[in-house]
This record gives structure tokens, C-alpha cells and sequence, in this order.
């Protein structure tokens, strides 16, 4: 049996006396797609941002790939990764964010070629190349020298996927991608997403699609509280889940749709 | 008008006084304004045992009155055995109001800067000064230059304040002769002129800078 991609243990995560993550434990298998449900303020983000250590868990451990997340093997035992290294580390892991966070004083190109010149040590005309046979994949061809604010939000998550994906990460996580987009602009980054995890790519989606999750998850999760309530493949979890918490949230879920 | 016979003597001293003024300004602005990055930076990227002393700092600073640490620099510090030459004093005592105030200034527009530009850029793994000079300051000094031109002005009329710690500036030249002369609105007017035309340079550079700015926001934006 393979051994998972990403394997979280244990974690907690606090806010002061919130409890954002309440002993979370998860694996994801390589070129799984698992996607997070649940109502906001349930931990789901958090996880995410624990994963790659945009918020390091208070307590337990994040494994991606075999190796300890924020944590360096020395000679005496382990110790804590320094600032420098956990940056490498992390760019082993992409992420897309709700409001794409692109920078908005750089073209698209820049946007792409930026951290794998700086962080990877790529040449530029290296880089250049990648970044666009990227946005090719992404369907925005041609579109380097346009400025984020040219764009629609579809074509600017599009970008950020790509942003993501130039630094040839072995996981991909996704905070809500396609919920601050217009309605008429969420299929375009869903397909891209779809093919990235027809392609193989591991991924992590916090999303309230539930069309997506049904038609590209592997496996479904459902978060309240901080906690795994359930998890299951997409068509028992989604149509028969078992726990009344998450009856209780699909039903809210499908009353708003109607 | 007093004929030019009342202010002729006196001329050789004004264009002294502004020529110390001028000087004031320049010192004071220039190593003001590092010194407030520096501290606006710190307190709003840098480690969290950072911040509180500096915000101590900068408001003990921001909430006394000018003269206040003028006096304190240049009476109060030969107390403790530095001793310090007029000029000397008063630029320091103008750099620290001055960095104090601009650092509130520099901390606004970087504040400004949406918090998801660092988590981006820290997510791709862009060390942390890479993503400070090329996606946070970047984006922050558009915000800065309107703020920052104001606060220069302020800081070039608040060089007058010297003239309190004998440092013979502009004002304390126009002061003198019109006390000599007891004609004290031409020497005041001669020494306004000479404030207004320093810091007209000022407000001159200022416009052209957000002219500047509009332009190549309206070329990124387009």
C-alpha cells in the first residue's frame, strides 16, 4: 500500500479561546481529490492554512510527503525549521485562495515567473516557458502581459491556479475557489480544477459546490466545529450521509439552491 | 515698503538663516524617513516583540509637544553629559518628532496593502524580505507619497522650532532683526517668502509625484 501524500495528525489550532481545530486527523492518498464541506467558520480554511503552515497547529503534526512540516531532522533530533526553510518547504504546496490574491502591480506573466525565479533559481526565459505552457492549460493563452485588474474573477482565479501550479507542487489546496465569483463565471476555474484532478494532481478543495465534489472528489469530508464529522465517497456522503449534523447542513444547503 | 536701506544689512544674515534652514530640512527629512520605514516595516511585518516597544516609542514621541523635545535635547541631555551643538540638537530632536509622525504615516498605507499579498506570497515560499521590497512596498508607496509629501512640508515649517535652541535659522534671523529694527513685518514677510518658495518646491514635487502615480495606476488599471 502506498503511503499518504499528506497526513495530518492530531491537529489543534486555537484563536484565544476558539478552537478553530479540534484534534483533526487526515490522510490523502497521492492524486486523491478530497473536498471539504461544511458552514463557514467550521475550520475548514484553517485546516488548509495548518497544512501548509500559513498557520502552524498548536498541537500535532503535518506530514506532506513523507517529511515533517516545520520541523528539520538534525543530528541531535528534531528542531524547529527556520523561517527561510519553512518558505521552501511550503512551496512544495500550492494554494488558491477565495479572493485570488494576485499581485496586482505585476503583469500575469510576472505574477507566474516571480517565485520560481526567486525561491526554484529558474532562469527567466526558463520560467517564461513554463509559465506559458501554464496559463495554455488554463486557457489563457497568450494573456501574460495583461495586468490582474484586466481580467474578469474567472480569468484571475485561472491565473492564480497557474501561479500556483509553476512552482510544481505536490499538493494543491483550494480555499473556496469559485465563492467570490459570479454565478456565470465559476464553471470556467471548476473545469480547470476538474482537469487538474483528471491529470492527477492531489487536492485539497474547501468548497461549497457540491456539484463539483460530487463529480471530481474521491472522497468527501464534512467539517463543523473543528472537527471531521464525516467523511465518505461523494455519493454515499453527499446522498445518504449517516451523521444528523450532516443531513442537517446538506438539507440547509439544498433549501437555499431551491 | 521700508526702503532697502532697513533691510540691506540684514540680508546677508536672512540668506544665512535660510541657507540653515535649508540644511535643517534636508537632514531632517533625510534621515527621518528611513528611520520611519524602518519603524512602520517592524511594526507591521516584523516579530511581534518588536512592535510594542516601538508603538511605546513612537507615541511617547508623537504625543509631546515639539519644543518640548527640542528643549529636552539640547538643556536636558548635557545633564546626563552629551553635549550637543545647536544644530546638532535641534536635528535631532526634528528627526525623532518627525520619523515618529512620518512612521504613523508609513504605517497607514502599508497597512493599507490587503493582508492576502503576504499570505500569497508566503504560500508560493518567497522569503519574507523578498516579499516585503517586491509585493508589499511596491504596493504600499502609491499610498505613501501623498501622506509622506504632507508630513515633509509640516516637518520643514517645524524646523522654525530650532531657532528656540539657538540655532540661527530663518526665523530666528527674521526675529532678531525685526526686534533690532522694530520693524517686524517686513522681516517676517521676507522670512514667509522664503518658507512659502522652500516649501512650494515641496507641494510642486508632491503634484507632479500623484500626477505620476495616476498615470501609471490608469496605464495598470486600463
Amino acid at each position: 500500500m502506498t503511503a499518504p501524500i499528506v497526513s495530518v495528525k492530531s491537529v489543534t489550532r486555537r484563536y484565544g479561546s476558539f478552537m478553530a481545530l479540534d484534534d483533526v486527523s487526515l490522510d490523502v492518498m497521492p492524486g486523491e481529490v478530497v473536498a471539504i464541506i461544511g458552514a463557514s467558520g467550521s475550520g475548514k480554511s484553517t485546516l488548509l492554512r495548518t497544512i501548509n503552515h500559513l498557520d502552524p497547529p498548536d498541537e500535532g503534526q503535518v506530514w506532506i510527503d513523507g517529511r515533517l512540516m516545520g520541523v528539520a531532522e538534525g543530528a541531535r533530533g528534531p528542531r524547529r525549521l527556520s523561517e527561510r526553510d519553512l518558505r521552501r518547504q511550503r512551496s512544495e504546496v500550492g494554494m488558491v485562495f477565495q479572493h485570488f490574491h494576485l499581485f496586482p502591480h505585476f503583469t500575469v506573466l510576472q505574477n507566474l515567473i516571480e517565485a520560481p525565479m526567486a525561491v526554484r533559481g529558474l532562469s527567466r526565459p526558463a520560467a517564461t516557458e513554463r509559465a506559458e505552457g501554464l496559463l495554455a492549460e488554463v486557457g489563457l493563452e497568450g494573456r501574460g502581459g495583461a495586468f490582474p485588474a484586466e481580467l474578469s474573477g474567472g480569468q484571475q482565479q485561472r491565473v492564480a491556479i497557474a501561479r500556483a501550479l509553476a512552482m510544481q507542487p505536490k499538493v494543491m489546496l483550494f480555499d473556496e475557489p469559485t465563492s467570490a465569483l459570479d454565478p456565470e463565471l465559476v464553471g470556467e476555474v471548476l473545469r480547470v480544477m476538474k482537469r487538474l484532478a483528471e491529470g492527477g494532481m492531489t487536492m485539497l478543495v474547501v468548497t461549497h459546490e457540491m456539484d463539483f465534489a460530487e463529480e471530481a472528489a474521491d472522497r468527501v469530508v464534512f467539517f463543523d466545529k473543528g472537527r471531521i464529522v464525516e467523511t465518505g465517497p461523494p455519493a454515499q456522503l453527499l446522498r445518504s450521509p449517516s451523521e444528523p449534523r450532516t443531513q442537517a447542513f446538506l438539507q440547509r444547503l439544498l433549501r437555499k439552491d431551491r | 515698503m521700508p526702503a532697502w536701506s532697513v533691510i540691506a544689512p540684514y540680508w546677508p544674515n536672512l540668506l544665512s538663516g535660510f541657507w540653515i534652514t535649508v540644511q535643517l530640512s534636508f537632514w531632517t527629512l533625510l534621515l527621518a524617513t528611513p528611520i520611519a520605514l524602518a519603524i512602520a516595516l517592524a511594526r507591521e511585518t516584523g516579530p511581534r516583540w518588536a512592535a510594542l516597544p516601538l508603538a511605546i516609542l513612537v507615541n511617547a514621541v508623537r504625543l509631546l509637544p515639539a519644543l518640548i523635545v527640542l528643549y529636552f535635547v539640547f538643556y536636558g541631555m548635557p545633564q546626563f553629559g552629551i553635549r550637543l551643538k545647536p544644530f546638532a540638537a535641534a536635528s535631532i530632536g526634528l528627526v525623532a518628532m518627525g520619523a515618529a509622525y512620518m512612521s504613523e504615516d508609513m504605517r497607514g498605507a502599508i497597512a493599507a496593502v490587503p493582508k492576502g499579498q503576504l499570505s500569497a506570497a508566503a504560500a508560493l515560499g518567497l522569503p519574507r524580505t523578498h516579499a516585503i521590497r517586491r509585493i508589499l512596498l511596491p504596493q504600499a508607496l502609491p499610498l505613501m507619497i501623498p501622506p509622506y509629501m504632507t508630513r515633509a512640508i509640516i516637518m520643514v515649517k517645524g524646523t522654525s522650532l530650532a531657532s528656540m535652541v539657538s540655532v540661527a535659522d530663518l526665523t530666528a534671523e527674521a526675529t532678531r532683526a525685526s526686534s533690532i529694527t522694530y520693524q517686524p513685518y517686513v522681516f517676517l514677510l521676507i522670512a514667509g517668502g522664503f518658507y512659502l518658495a522652500l516649501n512650494g518646491i515641496l507641494a510642486l514635487i508632491q503634484a507632479l509625484a500623484e500626477r505620476h502615480l495616476r498615470l501609471s495606476r490608469r496605464t495598470a488599471a486600463a
